[in-house]
């Protein structure tokens, strides 16, 4: 059992829905209930690394990433540390791929409260952002937390583009899903076993935990 | 930095905080042999952690010259470690440490002669197998590599090609290897070595060598220093030669 | 006094006029589609009109040329949704303390207070989804009253209950908006709902407001024909005006019909004119009255449709080329004559309830 592994696999999907919250809600927000020019295509490019082969997309941000690249020289520059093979690329990558995993039941859950409800507290004086807070928020809670429960559970299980990216370094980016891959090589059957029964356990209790959650909601 | 936030989460307790790692890139067929050796060398050193990465040795030059940040790169042969000379990502001259050997493996259920020749396999391909032959891929597998040029050199190739499946290196070779639909596979003789493995057929040592090359990159440490000279040390030779290398200078 | 100017292209082309007095009840009529729901928003601040002006108790609301359009938080509206629009999540109470006012926020006396207006007692801390559609509705009510509003807007409120339901949230919005001080506009497309409810109406069709007025004013003596039709009036016909001895008579189907003098009119002018069936008097067998002498006509009764209490009697008039005359008549009279299908009865139509209206056919304007 790699407890390195887990802890940088735990870090990384702790980081990734902590900042998909704020950031998939925003982007959801703005995007349901509104008719812009260009909407298809934000949608398009959000949902994308869903349908996108890893390997794609491990192939175009390890380009990206790369010192000489300017988004590799851009972060180099404003940190002093590199984005290729370190945590931190790692963390903008999961940012990206969980991004859908977060976005579209947030976006879902939004769409499904009736316009007329916005529509109602604006005339009962509330501010948008306070209907956001008093209305929206609490009527989307399901699909909220399924997003963070999803964007979390995909970034600890995700390997194509880890493997692409991440250079398989322990403690740094070496994540339990690499590990298992690593102990499968290794022969070493009784670890990967662990692993992957931990990866199931998390996977099966939060997804249980989100099913409860949203029944216990819906019954009020 | 992570480690430090980690904390701050409380999700683990994390150990070792006080020691340095030594992260090192290292080709596949070293995943036998170096954990003895680092266990002796950090028994040694306390304040030095190893941190190994297994994977195929071009893959790892690759992810060196893009910035992967090893400080000892250590290779299956030359030919990948030359590009991070010429690229300047290195320390010090390159450093041979071990030769590793080439070994023709055959699981027990199938009815091939394993001969150096590959005469006997030569004769299994005329058949038209439906069972595969596994090697590593020639492209940045220093054993794929060596195991092409084997069967060029005793005109197997071309018939094997139909036949050849491909791992990403050494590693997944001999997982592949082990496989039902695999007759024979091409794999160091270090994994041919492991119990494991060698429960399940047995093996011919062919007389190819590949010089394992290490250099120190550009981002290597004084711990880095003493890894790579308690590498090439007596007590890391005797590792090898336990684990079917053959150490330069030792008969 | 709430009053409403706009013009609008999108979603629906739209151009209505109307005002509503402090303490009135103006109803919104027209059918679906017609923009009335389009209005109400207007009103409320949730859609902005392409020009226009809506001004609420001397507040400037809206005004394309002087650039102000205040937003739905500014408007102090109280706006009852078609589907009522009630927070799910929140309880009746907490519906309603959304809606307060600032300074009144914690007030729960307040909430006591609407909820009794609603006659809604003991609910307050049920969620709507435990609620019946008629107990919705008067949450809605109450919440939008709940913001001390300047304009009470309602928006179609009887169409999502039942009608037993519906008759009785009748009684009590009749009931309630005596204690109310500013101006109600009722959405509707029940021309009953609005006749009952309302002070005043205005016809609205295809985005154009084509009549206001008081309710009898515009159900029975409609401006044109657009309205006539819009309002559904019984007995339409079109007949041409002559001039007898100074007067002026209609010449309808050979039938001279004595009218009042209307001088917007001139001999000679196609019109058509309305009379509503409550205005034409069945001639008693037994005890024959004054009025019968006013536009004697002689009828087939050809069907009898009775709903509450009331007989409408279809008449065939042969000296008419045979059109159909429509007589409403209370129940029991109906059965004290005796009245059967095929029989051939006499009526008088009441001259001062015939109504002309403009036939605009000739001059090609399209109605």
């Amino acid at each position: 059992m790699d407890w390195q592994a887990l802890q940088v696999s735990l870090l990384l999907a702790t980081f990734t829905s902590a900042i998909l919250l704020p950031l998939g809600l925003l982007l959801a927000r703005g995007l349901a209930h509104q008719q812009f020019t260009g909407k298809y295509l934000i949608e398009a490019l959000i949902v994308l690394p869903l349908v996108l082969p890893p390997t794609v997309l491990g192939y175009f941000l390890l380009t990206a990433m790369d010192q000489n690249a300017l988004m590799g020289k851009w972060f180099y520059q404003l940190t002093g540390s590199q984005l290729a093979f370190s945590f931190n690329g790692l963390l903008l990558a999961s940012l990206i791929y969980s991004l859908p995993f977060a976005v579209q039941p947030m976006l879902r859950a939004l769409e499904q409260i009736p316009y007329g409800l916005r529509e109602a507290a604006w005339c009962s004086g509330l501010s948008r952002w306070q209907t956001f807070l008093k209305i929206e928020l609490p009527l989307a809670w399901p699909g909220i937390i399924t997003g963070l429960v999803l964007s979390f559970c995909h970034t600890l299980g995700e390997f194509g583009v880890v493997l692409m990216i991440g250079g398989n370094i322990a403690g740094e980016t070496r994540t339990l899903s690499i590990a298992i891959y690593d102990s499968v090589l290794a022969f070493d059957h009784a670890a990967a076993q662990q692993m992957s029964i931990v990866l199931l356990v998390i996977a099966l209790v939060t997804v249980t935990l989100v099913y409860w959650f949203n029944r216990r909601l819906i019954q009020i | 930095m992570q480690r430090w936030l980690f904390l701050l989460l409380g999700l683990l307790a994390s150990s070792q905080l006080s020691a340095e790692t030594v992260h090192i890139a290292a080709a596949a067929n070293l995943r036998y042999v170096l954990p003895a050796i680092i266990a002796d060398f950090e028994a040694q050193h306390d304040t030095v952690e190893i941190a190994v990465t297994y994977a195929a040795s071009g893959n790892l030059s690759n992810q060196i010259r893009h910035g992967a940040p090893y400080q000892v790169f250590l290779s299956a042969d030359a030919e990948s470690v030359a590009p991070l000379i010429a690229d300047k990502q290195t320390k010090g001259p390159p450093f041979s440490f071990a030769d590793g050997q080439l070994a023709l493996f055959k699981k027990h259920n199938t009815d091939i002669e394993l001969d150096l020749n590959l005469a006997g396999l030569k004769r299994y391909l005329q058949t038209d197998p439906q069972q595969k032959i596994a090697i590593a891929n020639p492209l940045h597998a220093p054993y794929g590599r060596a195991a092409k040029r084997y069967m060029q050199q005793h005109d197997v190739w071309s018939l094997a090609l139909p036949h050849l499946v491909q791992a990403e290196n050494a590693g997944q070779l001999t997982q592949f290897t082990l496989t039902g639909n695999v007759a024979v596979g091409f794999i160091p003789l270090s994994h041919a070595q492991q119990s494991i493995v060698g429960q399940q057929g047995h093996y011919l040592t062919l007389p190819v060598i590949l010089n394992q090359q290490g250099v120190l990159t550009k981002r290597a440490t004084l711990a880095a220093e003493l890894f790579v000279a308690f590498l090439q040390g007596d007590c890391a030779r005797q590792h090898f030669l336990q684990q079917g290398f053959v150490v330069p200078g030792v008969p | 006094m709430l009053s409403v100017n706009i013009q609008n292209n999108a979603p629906i082309p739209l151009d209505v006029q109307f005002r509503c007095a402090a303490g009135q009840l103006l109803a919104l009529v027209g059918p679906s589609g017609a923009g009335k729901t389009t209005v109400l928003r207007a009103i409320a601040g949730l859609l902005k009109p392409r020009e226009g002006r809506i001004c609420c108790s001397n507040i400037v609301w809206q005004d394309s040329e002087a650039d102000i359009n205040l937003s739905a938080q500014q408007r102090r509206v109280g706006m009852v949704f078609q589907e009522y629009a009630l927070f799910p999540h929140l309880t009746v109470a907490d519906n309603l303390r959304l809606a307060l006012p600032k300074q009144s926020k914690n007030n729960s006396q307040r909430i006591d207070e609407l909820l009794q207006q609603v006659n809604l007692h003991g609910l307050a801390a049920r969620y709507p989804g435990q609620l019946s559609g008629g107990q919705q509705q008067r949450v809605a009510l109450a919440r939008a009253l709940a913001r001390d509003p300047q304009v009470l807007l309602l928006d179609e409120p009887f169409s999502a209950v039942d009608k037993v339901t519906r008759r009785k949230l009748y009684l009590e919005l009749h009931n309630l908006r005596r204690q109310l001080a500013m101006p109600i506009v009722l959405v509707t497309h029940d021309l009953d709902e609005a006749a009952m409810l309302a002070d005043e109406m205005c016809v609205i069709h295809q985005g154009s407001s084509l009549q206001q007025g008081p309710v009898n004013d515009v159900l029975h003596r409609p401006a044109t024909l657009a309205v006539a039709r819009q309002v559904d009036v019984r007995n339409l016909f079109s007949a041409k005006l002559i001039k007898q001895q100074e007067n002026l008579y209609l010449q309808w189907h050979g039938q001279r019909l004595t009218i009042i003098n209307d001088n917007r009119f001139s001999p000679g002018q196609a019109v058509y004119w309305t009379l509503s069936p409550s205005k034409v008097l069945l001639h008693q067998r037994r005890r024959p009255s004054q009025g019968e002498q006013e536009n004697p006509l002689t009828g087939i009764i050809n069907d009898m449709i009775t709903l509450r209490g009331i007989t409408t009697v279809l008449l065939n008039i042969p000296e008419a080329d045979d059109a159909t005359l429509q007589m409403d008549v209370p129940e029991h009279v109906v059965s004290r004559n005796a009245l059967q299908i095929g029989e051939t009865i006499g009526v008088s139509l009441l001259a001062e309830a015939i109504h002309l209206m403009p036939d605009n056919r000739e001059a090609g304007i399209k109605l």
